[in-house]
């Protein structure tokens, strides 16, 4: 268990799922930054103060967007949303510069092992492994070759 | 590794084919509006609503496929003037579809089987096993297995787990 699992990827999360901040209703967060003050909502089990302090560093990694304005014993949170990169680090969009090279291919490949049977776990493995040994340039050529055979393909490799 | 279409697929995707779509229309009458009584996603024709599309386009934007400048206004309502799509959207939508040809099950298999080439004979067996298995998956397992993939490597990148 670490911040993120416990705090930080609940928040997002849990932002990704409130919808717009700003339309239909504009809504903003105030949360009191001392242990005496309630969150307004039960996000992932986090005080107001804890849940600000996870909206900051998921500032931070430019995985969420907004305005925080601090004063006495509260922090105001407006425009608040999740960015490309956060959408990215929940697996809902994709990375389309990582997926199109050799490392975006054998992590595919070991993603798909995950859910495999025993003997095609270690066949997918051993491709894994057969890119790295054949050299992953040769390996992208020889994908990109073959996309462009069946009607694809990435156009600069 | 569902096979739920991702918001990608169902929302970012079909905004950003909206947008060229209408390109002509919105140089012609320099933004797009969003909020009361401005159906900015009705007018684009993608069936989302106002909020998703008010942030999708924020989204867009944060990794430079799409250019505006934003206004926003009581009411509440946005205005997203000179709205296009950049060099750098273009390219994606050509993109996407190239990442789906590659990561199908008959590419991904056919894949394999060129590989075998280079390997000798006892891996050989393993890598026709592989493009055996790859051609029985789903392509929608495929592409959601390979966004999964593209999570790790940014996870990885920020160091987390």
């Amino acid at each position: 268990m670490s911040t993120w699992t416990e705090s930080d990827e609940p928040v997002l999360r849990w932002l990704r799922n409130q919808g717009s901040s700003f339309l239909p209703e504009p809504w903003s967060l105030r949360l009191g930054l001392r242990d005496s003050v309630e969150p307004p909502d039960e996000v992932a089990g986090l005080d107001s103060e804890h849940l600000d302090q996870a909206l900051v560093r998921l500032l931070e990694h430019g995985l969420v967007d907004g305005k925080r304005q601090e004063t006495i014993g509260f922090a105001s949170w407006t425009g608040l949303r999740v960015t490309a990169r956060g959408m990215q680090v929940l697996g809902e969009w994709p990375d389309l510069d990582q997926l199109a090279s050799a490392v975006g291919v054998k992590m595919l490949l070991n993603e798909l092992a995950k859910s495999a049977p025993n003997e095609e776990q270690s066949s997918l493995r051993r491709m894994v492994g057969v890119i790295g040994d054949v050299g992953e340039g040769v390996a992208m050529s020889t994908l990109n070759a073959t996309a462009a055979d069946l009607g694809g393909g990435l156009a600069d490799g | 590794m569902g096979e739920t279409a991702t918001h990608w697929e169902s929302v970012a995707m079909p905004v950003l084919q909206a947008i060229v779509e209408k390109k002509d229309a919105l140089r012609d009458r320099g933004l797009l509006q969003l909020g009361v009584g401005q159906d900015g996603a009705q007018w684009l024709g993608v069936d989302v609503g106002q909020g998703v599309l008010f942030d999708t386009l924020q989204q867009l934007n944060d990794l430079g496929y799409l250019s505006y400048d934003l206004k926003l206004e009581s009411g509440p309502g946005a205005l997203f003037v000179d709205l296009r799509l950049t060099g750098r959207g273009l390219q994606v939508l050509g993109e996407w579809p190239r990442f789906e040809a590659w990561a199908s099950p008959a590419t991904l298999a056919a894949f394999a089987e060129q590989l075998a080439q280079f390997v000798p004979a006892e891996d050989r067996t393993r890598l026709e096993r592989a493009a055996a298995y790859l051609r029985t998956q789903a392509p929608t397992a495929i592409r959601s297995a390979a966004i999964a993939a593209g999570t790790q490597l940014m996870r990885s990148q920020l160091g987390l787990p």
